[in-house]
């Protein structure tokens, strides 16, 4: 390892900010003049380049670090995989670990209301909750209905409140039966998990740029830690279990490279879907300040119709539904928008489900509300946005087909398995070192404690945020936010044992912790609801039986997990055999420790 | 995602598997010609090609690509943890997942 003189710091500092600052206002400046000189439509010279602008970003990053050693690209790459990985990595879990179960989303709300196991989806429900919503919130300039389908078969309103201050927004969950909204205990559900992934509980704008930064670097270390696997190939179904650090290297690699599609495409498509506000240099090369002007004209939303300031009333929705429905050639409709309800200028915006394609792109139908006329249609979009639309698309996997979401939900869990791989991996290597020095040093035990408070306190904390669902009292207060402080405090408590105790007790005993909250889980149901497995199973009600049945998988998992570090001691490892050959063996990215 | 597609892609990981000499002689305790190791090679490539025809076939290519993607690491990574663990099962599988799944789609049809 160089020495830690000053003038090597300054020089790792000074990379790092020209790394960070210099990439990119490089690729922002690259954005803006591919966006004025590509020769396309000025609409899809922005879009085209601001798809391109995070490759840009990335390959400047890596071509600021690229010449730092005299060892040459290799080495450097595994300096900058090493430590863009670790000082992003526990953020990064926590995205991976909310954004896998944000593909249950539906389902998780499902559960953590389990007064309406037995909702159905029913014809004429989008009629029925716009009659409820016409005496509740007809003074709201807009309302949002999601409509039921199999995952989640009630109907999810969402509309502004032009009287309330602050959090502007109000939802309900209609029975779409009756269209009155459901008695069910209120809950954040699987939503609190969806904002967490891309906003961390923190302020939205904040949240979003903390997580854009660590995917933009997770994006680097993906880069760099190709470049830094010597033995892609070769090593390509190795996996050597009981040899210490190069099993954890050998698992590091495995759920790495057996899934790299799926995490360049995740890492690249989730800034992809905050692209805009990420690098809006593309849009501001051609519309200036006039954001509302592309969107229009890219994206095809479309344009708001200004209120006639007159009153008007709505024409019923089911025809325009069967019309719609026509015009999509026999696809579903999955959410309608009214704008202006109240006003003879009002519109409805129907949106088609995602049945069947990749794309995200904005199918809607737009119909005169107060005459049911069709007075606009999204056509196909252009060839860029189209890409945007299918890459945004594959972020969000909407997908109708139950077997492609558990794929990307297992491919989630590689992700999960990689970034903690990683972080322990890094701890692993310095062993040798500790033990030379007879003693931890303070970084050493730091990385050691969030490393145990984030990997085994999360999934703590994701139970605990379940146990409250089910023990808080119905009619609490702010219900939905004692969930969540639920959730914080627990993993809070995580971080006790880890500075209280020895790093491998405390894996141990957290690790247990997680599963038997786990496992419990179900029982639990089975004690406070009539949503327990005894009943959906039988029911064939694969939401909420589905829902208790991953939670006993997953204790399986993290049970497998605790007993693994019960059984290996730490300071044990197997004496190399061949010494020349173990350290040949080893990726650059080792030889380092 | 149906099974015969799946079942081929972890045939294609096998055979791309005994075709590296490494590999080859912990499961067959032997080492394959270099003729066997091109025809292992080449029926890895093929396997894994046909299935992304498959599964496009049945879904459309938009879909079925990531499918087929998603089919990948699956199978890769349930080959690879076999392969650790119970080298033998691990290759035999890559004959008898194609011929469970074939049956058991003969069988639903």
């Amino acid at each position: 390892m160089a020495p830690l003189t000053p003038a090597y710091r300054l020089a790792v500092a000074a990379r790092v900010v020209a790394a960070i600052v210099g990439g990119y206002a490089l690729a922002a400046l690259a954005t803006f003049a591919l966006a004025q000189f590509l020769p396309m439509t000025k609409a899809e010279a922005s879009m085209t380049a601001t798809l391109l602008s995070f490759l840009i970003y990335a390959c400047a990053v890596i071509w600021v670090f690229a010449t730092r050693r005299k060892e040459g690209f290799r080495q450097s790459m595994a300096w900058l995989h090493t430590w863009s990985g670790l000082v992003v990595g526990w953020i990064l879990f926590a995205v991976f670990v909310t954004g896998t179960l944000s593909y249950f989303r539906p389902e998780i709300s499902q559960w953590m209301r389990p007064e309406l196991r037995d909702m159905q989806t029913q014809p004429g429900a989008a009629a029925k909750a716009i009659a409820t919503l016409q005496q509740r919130a007809s003074d709201s300039p807009r309302w949002f209905i999601r409509l039921p389908d199999a995952r989640e078969p009630v109907v999810r309103a969402t509309w502004r409140d032009p009287n309330a201050e602050g959090r502007r927004f109000k939802n309900a969950v209609f029975d779409p039966a009756t269209g009155e909204e459901v008695t069910a205990r209120d809950t954040r559900g699987g939503d609190f998990f969806y904002r967490f992934h891309f906003e961390l509980s923190m302020k939205p704008i904040w949240g979003r740029w903390v997580v854009g930064f660590c995917a933009m670097f997770m994006f680097v270390a993906i880069i760099s830690g190709v470049i830094t696997h010597k033995k892609i190939f070769k090593d390509f179904f190795t996996f050597r279990p009981k040899k210490g650090q190069r099993s954890w290297l050998d698992a590091h690699n495995a759920v790495g490279v057996l899934a790299l599609p799926y995490h360049i495409m995740i890492t690249y498509s989730g800034l992809v879907t905050l692209m805009f506000m990420y690098m809006p240099w593309g849009v501001q090369a051609n519309y200036g300040d006039n954001r509302e002007a592309f969107f229009d004209e890219a994206l095809a939303v479309t344009a708001e119709t200004p209120a006639a300031n007159q009153p008007g009333t709505l024409a019923d929705v089911e025809p325009m539904l069967l019309a719609a429905q026509r015009h999509w050639k026999g696809a579903n409709a999955s959410m309608i928008t009214v704008h202006n309800p109240s006003d003879a200028n009002s519109r409805i915006e129907i949106r088609r489900d995602n049945e069947g394609r990749l794309s995200h792109s904005n199918q809607s139908v737009v119909f005169a509300g107060a005459t049911g006329e069709l007075i606009a249609a999204a056509g196909e979009p252009a060839p860029a946005t189209q890409t945007h639309d299918v890459v945004y698309g594959l972020h969000m996997a909407n997908f109708s087909s139950t077997a492609l979401r558990w794929l990307f939900a297992l491919c989630g869990l590689g992700g999960i398995l990689m970034v903690a791989s990683g972080l322990v991996l890094w701890s692993v290597k310095r062993a040798p070192a500790r033990v030379k020095l007879g003693r931890t040093p303070f970084g050493h035990r730091l990385v050691e404690v969030l490393n145990i408070g984030v990997i085994t306190g999360l999934p703590i904390a994701i139970a605990a945020f379940f146990y409250a669902n089910r023990l808080l009292p119905v009619g609490l207060a702010e219900r939905p936010t004692w969930e969540v402080r639920v959730f914080f405090a627990a993993w809070l408590l995580s971080f006790l044992i880890p500075i209280l105790r020895p790093a491998r007790a405390a894996w141990k005993a957290q690790l247990l912790a997680a599963a038997t909250l786990f496992a419990a889980l179900p029982v639990l149901n089975a004690l406070t609801t009539q949503a327990h497995l005894g009943i959906t199973l039988s029911q064939g009600n694969w939401v909420y039986a589905g829902f208790d049945l991953t939670m006993l998988g997953l204790a399986g998992l993290l049970g497998l997990a605790a007993r693994y570090a019960a059984r290996t001691p730490a300071a044990r490892r197997k004496p190399a055999r061949n010494k020349a050959e173990t350290l040949e063996d080893l990726p650059a990215e080792a030889e380092r420790a | 995602m149906s099974l015969f597609p799946f079942a081929l892609t972890y045939t294609g990981w096998v055979a791309l598997c005994l075709a590296m000499s490494r590999h080859a002689r912990e499961i067959l305790q032997r080492e394959p010609s270099p003729l066997q190791r091109h025809l292992l090679r080449a029926a890895g490539w093929i396997a894994l090609t046909v299935s992304l025809f498959l599964a496009a076939a049945r879904t459309g290519w938009p879909i079925g690509t990531v499918e087929w993607f998603g089919m990948l690491t699956a199978s890769a990574v349930s080959f690879v943890l076999l392969l650790t663990y119970t080298p033998r099962l691990a290759a035999g599988l890559g004959l008898g997942l194609p011929v469970c799944a074939a049956m058991v789609t003969f069988w639903s049809a």
